[in-house]
């Protein structure tokens, strides 16, 4: 199977390279990053990517598959049409072939305060949630944090240093919406910013490449509608 | 470690828009951007035609044999498309701002409804006004 | 770094705005196709009268604030250097604001 890949070894290469491998795959490769892995192993060692858990849970192998952001692990081979070009996350810093520097996308997921906030005394037990209350974070926890759909949002290409991209956006959703949380009217108001939230323009990328199927182009468009609704 | 002796200035991105394949979401949303200022930078020659037609009767005859003109049925296409691909897109917006078609399966379908029916809506005004 | 307050409403603006736009759009070709003005004096009459006149004018005001935020928007996409964008929202404001004065004596006119 033929692959183009993008190359940019620092201190060795003045400026990015595409490169070409034919790999001779095994019956039992079937995802991309199985070719890769068979590129590295047989090929060429010096090519760079980042993998962990390889069955879309940790989120460290989003790239831009011919045109398309996704994961490597979870993109089946059968399917991919020849020859399958691979490069970094578009618009990300890239430390080294396939890898980005992620640093200011945590900084922004950091930025909205990941975690429940409520100053009042601890209870005798756990602080409960009812089920309906629970539901509210579906579709919303379930982020892994791959920056695929950052990665794929115009907006986000324009602004990256002001716009808190749609995985952190969604992020930001998740607490408002969690019952526990006391912050939702400072989390809120911190968003009002003509920057961070409303560079948005519902495109859609986003939830066009969501490997885990979620869909931060309505998140934001909940964040607003929240917002609204403090005003009346 | 090569890494090191390298600054985060020379570090490269990737982001050449010719090497992306769109949805078909992306299209539709950039047709409004475009439509949008194609409307604004028509405003101005709009009001001075408006101001034209109830300016005199001479002025109203001027305003319409203006409009019959060549370069201005070229130019009516494409605002008519513009007009309609952005009030379209819009009301797309519009309904999703408060929920109706913002699963990813409707917004596809939505967007191919508003770029066709955008083209196909500036065509029928072109015909019927000539 | 702190917000920028006043987001939302130069969002709400633009949402309201597209909303009544829409609704004189249908409004008015409803009563164009109903009334049919020819020659200048049906049309002026036409334009003039209080059920087009006022409605036009607000049709305007709405035009005017949603190519603003909308323009606006796509300067701050696309134009960076601090220099730079002040002097293209410099120019879009001066633009409409031209184009609100060429707008005047449509809607003021008796």
């Amino acid at each position: 199977m033929r692959f183009l890949v993008y190359r940019f070894v620092p201190g060795a290469d003045t400026r990015p390279r595409m490169q070409r491998y034919d790999v001779a795959l095994e019956p039992h490769d079937r995802m991309l990053l199985d070719a890769l892995e068979r590129i590295h192993a047989t090929q060429d060692d010096s090519l760079a990517f980042r993998r962990s858990c390889r069955e879309g849970v940790c989120g460290s192998d989003g790239m831009n598959i011919n045109g398309r952001n996704g994961l490597a692990c979870i993109t089946l081979l059968a399917g991919l049409r020849e020859p399958v070009e691979l490069r970094p996350l578009p618009g990300f810093p890239v430390v080294r072939d396939l890898v980005v520097d992620m640093t200011r996308f945590f900084e922004q997921y950091r930025s909205i305060k990941p975690y429940v906030i409520d100053d009042e005394p601890p209870p005798e037990r756990e602080r409960l949630q009812s089920p309906e209350e629970r539901a509210q974070l579906d579709g919303l926890y379930e982020c892994i944090l791959c920056a695929c759909c950052s990665g794929f949002c115009p907006s986000y290409w324009w602004n990256p240093d002001r716009f808190l991209g749609p995985a952190t956006l969604l992020q930001a959703l998740r607490f408002i919406a969690d019952s526990r949380d006391r912050a939702t009217g400072e989390r809120l108001e911190q968003l009002d910013d003509a920057y961070r939230l409303f560079r948005c323009r519902g495109i859609m990328n986003c939830t066009e490449v969501c490997p885990k199927n979620l869909n931060p182009a309505h998140a934001i468009e909940m964040i607003k509608l929240r917002m609204t609704k403090t005003l009346v | 470690m090569a890494f090191r002796n390298v600054s985060r200035r020379a570090r490269p991105r990737f982001l050449n828009l010719f090497r992306l394949r769109y949805p078909v979401g992306a299209v539709c949303s950039f047709a409004h951007r475009v439509s949008g200022v194609v409307l604004a930078l028509a405003l101005p020659a709009l009001v001075w035609l408006l101001r034209l037609s109830l300016d005199g009767a001479d002025g109203y005859q001027a305003a319409l044999w203006l409009m019959n003109s060549l370069p201005a049925k070229a130019a009516a296409l494409v605002f008519f498309w513009a007009l309609a691909h952005h009030v379209l897109a819009g009301v797309r917006h519009l309904l999703m701002d408060v929920e109706r078609g913002s699963s990813l399966a409707a917004a596809r379908r939505s967007a191919w409804s508003v770029n066709v029916l955008g083209a196909a809506l500036a065509l029928l005004v072109l015909g019927a006004l000539w | 770094m702190k917000a920028i307050p006043g987001a939302l409403s130069a969002w709400l603006a633009q949402r309201l705005s597209a909303l009544y736009m829409l609704l004189f759009m249908l409004y008015a070709l409803g009563a164009w196709l109903l009334a049919r003005p020819e020659g200048y004096g049906a049309w002026r009459a036409w334009m003039l009268a209080a059920p087009i006149r006022i409605p036009l004018a607000l049709f305007f005001a709405a035009l005017l604030v949603h190519a603003w935020v909308g323009l606006r928007d796509v300067i701050f996409d696309y134009v960076h250097p601090m220099a730079l964008r002040l002097a293209a929202l410099g120019v879009v404001a001066t633009a409409l604001a031209l184009t609100a004065i060429g707008l005047a004596p449509l809607v003021l006119a008796p």
